[in-house]
């Protein structure tokens, strides 16, 4: 499933930085994810590709009542820079800026390379995740950032 | 019924301008969706025309009941001062779609946020581990993997819980 994702945003020439739990996933973490979480690139090629993408993925609102209005186009992302989707191909998040880190540009800069199959795209390292917890400190995070944390002192060790 | 800051989060605006607002307007049951609704475009028009607290939910209330009609554009006159009247179009699809795109957020990313300052002293990262109950020999076998296995791995897990069935579960 995301492996199938990312192919398809990298196929697609989509700028985007891996966040959330999939980044944990690729550092280390043991916790389960649903959703694959990107910060992208605000430029108006990338929402349109964004767009595109999402438009064949036939992209919806996740945890609302089905049948609410929806306009996905690049003036949305503008308006509504946080986006919760369910997508054919998977739970799907996107966000313009990372608490803690800043927006696309800030991510990259902050990013690792990874791989996957002959798919390569740029994931948050692991000391901007663990910035990213703590700057949101969402209650539900905290276990996770207590994770990470351990995780980079074994990495350090 | 929604919380002051999640009724906040939709409207787009700040828990205090909520509580000024439900006030000024004598909401008497400002906690639900449909006023979280109002409220959003009650701040719209306010940061549009420029117009008073009242005055842009006047103009709200007759926006959205011409807007729910039509689902399509509103549209409202703003008398400024005697020379001047301001022509408003609302884009009520348009704020629909970014309405239920904020309660997308509140209802699956956004969280109650940990209240207080952080610690200042806080626990060595593996003490703290142990103490919380991590199983730390997980997070040490998942370090020998590279990030593609442990990609693959979660994908693997995601499989499973798709094709994982529980023919006698009632939920």
């Amino acid at each position: 499933m995301f492996e199938e994702m990312l192919r398809a945003l990298v196929g697609r020439g989509i700028r985007f930085v891996v966040v959330g739990g999939v980044a944990a996933t690729i550092h280390g973490s043991a916790r389960y994810t649903n959703d694959l979480d990107i910060c992208y690139a605000t430029d108006p090629e990338n929402l349109q590709r964004l767009v595109e993408l999402l438009t064949e993925w036939k992209a919806y609102l996740r945890g609302v009542e089905p049948g609410l209005p929806f306009i996905l186009d690049a003036r949305t992302f503008s308006i509504t820079p946080l986006l919760t989707l369910v997508t054919t191909h998977g739970d799907f998040d996107l966000l313009d800026r990372v608490p803690g880190v800043g927006g696309y540009d800030e991510a990259l800069a902050r990013s690792e390379e990874a791989q996957i199959g002959s798919v390569r795209f740029h994931t948050i390292s692991l000391d901007a995740l663990i910035d990213a917890k703590r700057a949101a400190r969402r209650k539900k995070d905290m276990e996770h950032l207590i994770e990470l944390e351990a995780l980079r002192a074994l990495r350090d060790a | 019924m929604l919380t002051l800051s999640e009724v906040a989060y939709l409207a787009d605006a700040s828990p205090k301008w909520v509580l000024n607002a439900c006030s000024a307007l004598a909401l008497h049951d400002p906690y639900t969706l449909a006023s979280a609704r109002r409220l959003y475009v009650v701040r719209l028009l306010q940061h549009a025309a420029g117009c008073s607290l009242e005055r842009a939910a006047a103009l709200a209330v007759r926006l959205l009941q011409d807007g729910d009609e039509s689902n399509d554009l509103a549209v409202v006159s703003v008398t400024l001062d005697e020379q001047a009247t301001l022509c408003m179009q609302l884009d009520v699809a348009r704020l629909n779609s970014t309405f239920a795109a904020r309660r997308s957020a509140l209802s699956t990313t956004l969280a109650p946020r940990v209240r207080g300052r952080p610690k200042t002293r806080e626990l060595e990262p593996l003490k703290a581990a142990r103490a919380w109950g991590l199983d730390l020999s997980l997070l040490a076998s998942n370090l020998r993997r590279t990030p593609t296995e442990r990609l693959r791995q979660l994908d693997a897990m995601a499989d499973f819980r798709r094709r994982v069935t529980r023919p006698n579960a009632t939920l």
